[in-house]
């Protein structure tokens, strides 16, 4: 196959394979619905490693596929940036869906869960290799709805409120956003992001369309559905946290800023305040919550916000951290929301105050914990680490020396609310009783995601060959110190 | 093709008249006889629809009747809701009796519709007019309740006024240039329509006589009550097709096909249109009752499909004649939904619902198609025809319209997964454990309807080449 008729693939197997699901359902094969997304998903992801060669060597496919005139156009490009976040994403997706068929119990909504979790990961295929504005809104959207009914799986009345605040807050975001699409194709008068490429946005434009960006990734102020979506199941809040959503406001960015439309310089300083802020205070926020699903919400925002930082700082190193970022919070926070799901089942609370001495009934959902926070806080030779020395390094290399140090101050910090939620939940004495270790492909999930969470440190030059040649892809905006800062 | 059009009005007319002697030989019968009328006339569009791009005009009866896009858009909207809603009513109207009656004031119905669209006169577009009004009158109070009744009084005597209204602009009309006929009319008023200020009173007229058809903020009362109490068969035609044909189009006809879009009559749209969508957003989110919910939200969308003409630019244009075929599509969809909710539960009051989709998975799933479509949330159809007209009022550099069309497509969410959160997505009430799906005729109207809402925005392109430019570049012609 050619990398077109794969990239093809990869969003269709899943976008359209996830009808078969419901159509399974319907035949009272509910056992089977599982079997297949974990095969539909799968596929996506193996096929997305046929990309990896061509990409690293630089190669850039673009084709289109013509719709409607000049206006809206299926074009699909296949670079660096959309091989690594395609490969991360389906695989974190393919490992969440794993992990569900020892999670999701088997009854109605089991076959509607198993579609739009495949729904789901089509839409975010779509969205990193589509390269015309509507189709990227459109598989932005395709996201938004799949999220509203799998926050509201379980059905509670104030459960389905925080799924319509979650569709209505991204909504919202995404409308604006679309119309600050709408003014730069009135001034450049086309929704192709290659023939944006260099062309400055102006003011008001770049607000509407952060407001999308900001909203879909969460962070302060329009972060509160994110927390909130907490109440989903564990392998759904696993999915929006680390594999697909949050992660699409990132890549959202990435594709439409630093290999589109350029910011004007003035702005970059104040959108790397406003990721810090964020970062910071949100870091705060976990400090004090006792809600396991709701510390690690809150932790991932401030890990956005870091990203952020990361694509802000407009330097080649600080792009490279916000790339490995992704990935190594992808595995991280993926393996803590599933150990968050084994705990859960185990206790059947979500408050960790009423947990506590859990490490001999459940030590490898524990090693696999202290694993993955320890990567989230940036230890070495963990993943996280270098994505984080990467991001500083380049906001240092942007000259943003203070603001650097806010950020290795909103370090420290999640160092201490990860260490303290371990303590809290593994060591000191038990309270409470029937614990138990999860099911064996629960288990087994949980330890994959660590080691990888390990060895993505340990063998960081390949990711790190990927991201580099996603960076020297980038529109350059000014020519100050060259390409590599 | 002169056979074709033949067809388009005799068929329903025919079959409207021999109904009461073919319901005699049974039930099936007469749900047989009203599908395959409805079928022909839905395949006659089709058939028409190859030729969207030309013209065909001919003499028939005295009158002038054509066939241009923008008919053939507005016959495809008229026929494919009608069949639909004949086909759900086959299950439907089983409670309320009397389904010969029914049948034939349904077709007598899509008859007046097709009539208005198709003749090029205004004295004939006022007769087919009210041929579709008076069907619509008895049909609403077809329940022969108090509401239902006081409905169709009301929904009455405010048309009368606006029959009143469009009446006396034609006599203005016919006294000033003495001529009926829209190709006669627009030659006649070249130039001077501006200047005239008895040619300007009957504009005038006609915005706010068909503005009231059409149920546009400040002349709307009526809708809120006929289309709840109306059977929900009639709610759809009414939301989804009445409206439209009976305001929209003949506003359209008139403003860009006779009076050459005259800029202050365009404002004046965009203001109507504006007023409208905000209006019917905000009063939407205070109801409880399903249908009347629905009922306001078809004001605020109509507010849309005015603004998109009201703007007049090429993207707005299409965008407004898009969104005629996209609300035709998901609000009669929703009214469906809510007749087969009101079927089962046999109430419309929301508040009593909650967690209906665990029962009624059919109703439950296309409700979704239907509130996504709607909110303009893509791949579906309403998406689309929401981004051309915030393309429209952007290139037309209307930044405060463009803003508060996004805006209200916030809210329109907003309230339409609210309906959703109390009806259909949630915990069963225990109330309903009992509860069945709709009967199978009902089931296979919405799922047609939602299917097409999806797939009119997945193939946006072939439905925007092939039945809306066509219409929209008749329209931007008579520019």
């Amino acid at each position: 196959m050619d990398l077109q008729t794969t990239a093809l693939a990869i969003i269709a197997v899943p976008l359209l394979g996830s009808f078969l699901i419901p159509v399974v359902g319907w035949m009272r094969k509910g056992k089977l619905t599982g079997y297949l997304a974990v095969a539909l998903i799968g596929a996506a992801h193996l096929m997305t490693w046929t990309l990896l060669g061509p990409a690293r060597a630089g190669q850039v496919t673009s084709f289109k596929i013509p719709f409607y005139g000049d206006l809206i156009n299926l074009s699909l490009t296949i670079d660096a940036l959309a091989a690594f976040m395609a490969f991360t994403s389906s695989l974190i997706a393919t490992l969440i869906a794993i992990y569900s068929l020892g999670y999701i119990e088997h009854g109605d909504h089991e076959p509607e869960y198993y579609f739009i979790v495949t729904l789901f990961l089509g839409a975010m295929m779509g969205l990193v290799f589509s390269t015309n504005i509507i189709f990227l809104y459109t598989f932005w959207e395709i996201s938004a709805l799949a999220c509203w009914r799998l926050i509201g799986y379980f059905r509670e009345p104030d459960y389905i409120w925080k799924a319509d605040k979650a569709f209505l807050v991204t909504f919202g975001g995404a409308v604006l956003m679309l119309l600050g699409f709408v003014l730069v194709y009135a001034q450049y008068g086309t929704f192709e992001i290659a023939d944006l490429r260099g062309k400055t946005v102006s003011a008001v434009a770049l607000v509407l369309i952060l407001a999308g960006v900001f909203s879909k990734s969460a962070s302060v102020p329009l972060h509160t559905w994110l927390p909130d979506a907490g109440v989903a199941p564990s392998t759904i809040t696993s999915l929006l946290h680390a594999a697909i959503l949050v992660k699409i406001g990132l890549y959202g960015f990435a594709r439409l800023f630093c290999n589109g439309l350029s910011i004007p310089p003035q702005w970059h300083k104040w959108l790397l305040a406003v990721a810090l802020g964020s970062a910071f205070v949100s870091a705060c926020a976990a400090l004090q919550e006792t809600n396991i699903k709701r510390l690690l919400a809150f932790s991932t925002v401030s890990q956005i916000g870091y990203t952020f930082l990361g694509l802000f700082a407009f330097t080649a190193t600080g792009y490279v951290g916000a790339l490995l970022y992704i990935m190594a919070h992808g595995l991280a926070k993926g393996g803590l929301f599933l150990c968050a799901g084994i705990i859960e089942h185990g206790t059947h609370t979500k408050d960790m105050t009423k947990m506590g001495g859990l490490f001999k009934k459940m030590p490898v959902t524990a090693v696999a914990y202290l694993v993955c926070a320890l990567s989230i806080a940036g230890i070495p030779p963990m993943a996280g680490f270098f994505s984080k020395y990467f991001v500083i390094q380049g906001m240092v290399n942007g000259g943003y020396h203070y603001l650097a140090v806010g950020a290795i101050l909103t370090a420290v910090l999640t160092l201490l609310y990860m260490l303290r939620s371990f303590h809290t939940i593994f060591l000191g004495q038990p309270r409470g009783e029937s614990h138990h270790e999860g099911a064996p492909v629960m288990v087994t999930v949980v330890a994959i995601l660590a080691v990888m969470t390990v060895l993505a440190g340990f063998f960081l030059p390949m990711p790190f060959a990927l991201a580099k040649v996603a960076a020297a892809q980038r529109t350059i905006f000014y020519t100050l110190a060259g390409l590599w800062r | 093709m002169e056979g074709l059009v033949g067809t388009l009005f005799l068929t329903p007319l025919v079959g409207a008249l021999l109904m009461p002697w073919v319901s005699k030989l049974g039930r099936r019968a007469a749900d047989a006889f009203v599908t395959l009328a409805m079928v022909v006339t839905v395949v006659t569009c089709l058939l028409l629809l190859p030729g969207a791009a030309s013209t065909c005009t001919f003499e028939w009866l005295g009158a002038h009747v054509e066939v241009d896009g923008l008919s053939l858009l507005f016959l495809v909207v008229v026929n494919g809701v009608g069949l639909c809603c004949a086909v759900y009513s086959i299950d439907y109207i089983g409670h309320y009796g009397g389904r010969a009656k029914f049948f034939s004031l349904l077709l007598l119905m899509v008859m007046g519709l097709n009539g208005m669209v198709l003749v090029r006169d205004l004295f004939s577009l006022y007769l087919f007019l009210e041929v579709a009004s008076v069907a619509a009158y008895v049909l609403v109070a077809y329940n022969l309740e108090f509401d239902g009744i006081e409905a169709s009084l009301k929904y009455l005597l405010l048309s009368v006024v606006a029959t009143g209204m469009v009446l006396i602009g034609i006599s203005l009309i016919l006294a000033t240039t003495g001529t009926l006929g829209f190709a006669g009319l627009r030659a006649a008023l070249a130039g001077g329509a501006a200047s005239n200020p008895v040619l300007m009173l009957a504009a005038g007229l006609f915005v706010a006589g068909f503005g009231l058809k059409a149920a546009v903020v400040p002349f709307h009362a009526w809708l809120p009550d006929a289309h709840p109490s109306a059977p929900a068969p009639i709610s759809a035609m009414l939301s989804g097709v009445v409206i439209k044909v009976a305001g929209v189009y003949a506003l359209v006809r008139l403003f860009f096909g006779v009076y050459a879009a005259p800029p202050h009559v365009l404002r004046a749209l965009l203001i109507l249109g504006l007023l409208s969508m905000v209006v019917g957003a905000v009063v939407a989110y205070f109801q409880t009752d399903f249908k009347r919910l629905l009922a306001y939200s078809s004001i605020s969308q109509i507010g849309y499909i005015l603004i998109g003409l009201g703007i007049g630019n090429w993207f707005g244009i299409v965008g407004a004649l898009f969104h005629v075929l996209n609300h035709a599509i998901f609000k009669s969809l929703l009214f469906l939904n809510s007749g087969a909710v009101q079927y089962r539960t046999g109430t419309r009051d929301i508040r009593e619902m909650g967690g209906l989709e665990n029962r009624m998975r059919v109703t439950g799933v296309t409700s979704v198609f239907g509130t996504l479509s709607i909110a303009g949330v893509p791949p579906f159809g309403g998406f689309f025809s929401k981004l051309f007209i915030i393309l429209g009022a952007v290139a037309a550099k209307q930044w405060v319209v463009a803003f508060l069309t996004v805006f209200f497509s916030i809210f329109t969410l907003g309230y339409f997964l609210y309906l959703q959160r109390r009806v259909f997505f949630g915990k069963l009430n225990e109330k309903w454990n009992e509860l069945k799906e709709a009967p199978a005729a009902m089931s296979v109207a919405v799922v047609v309807l939602a299917a097409t809402t999806l797939l009119v925005g997945v193939f946006f392109d072939s439905v925007l080449r092939g039945l809306i430019e066509p219409a929209a570049r008749v329209l931007v012609g008579g520019n």
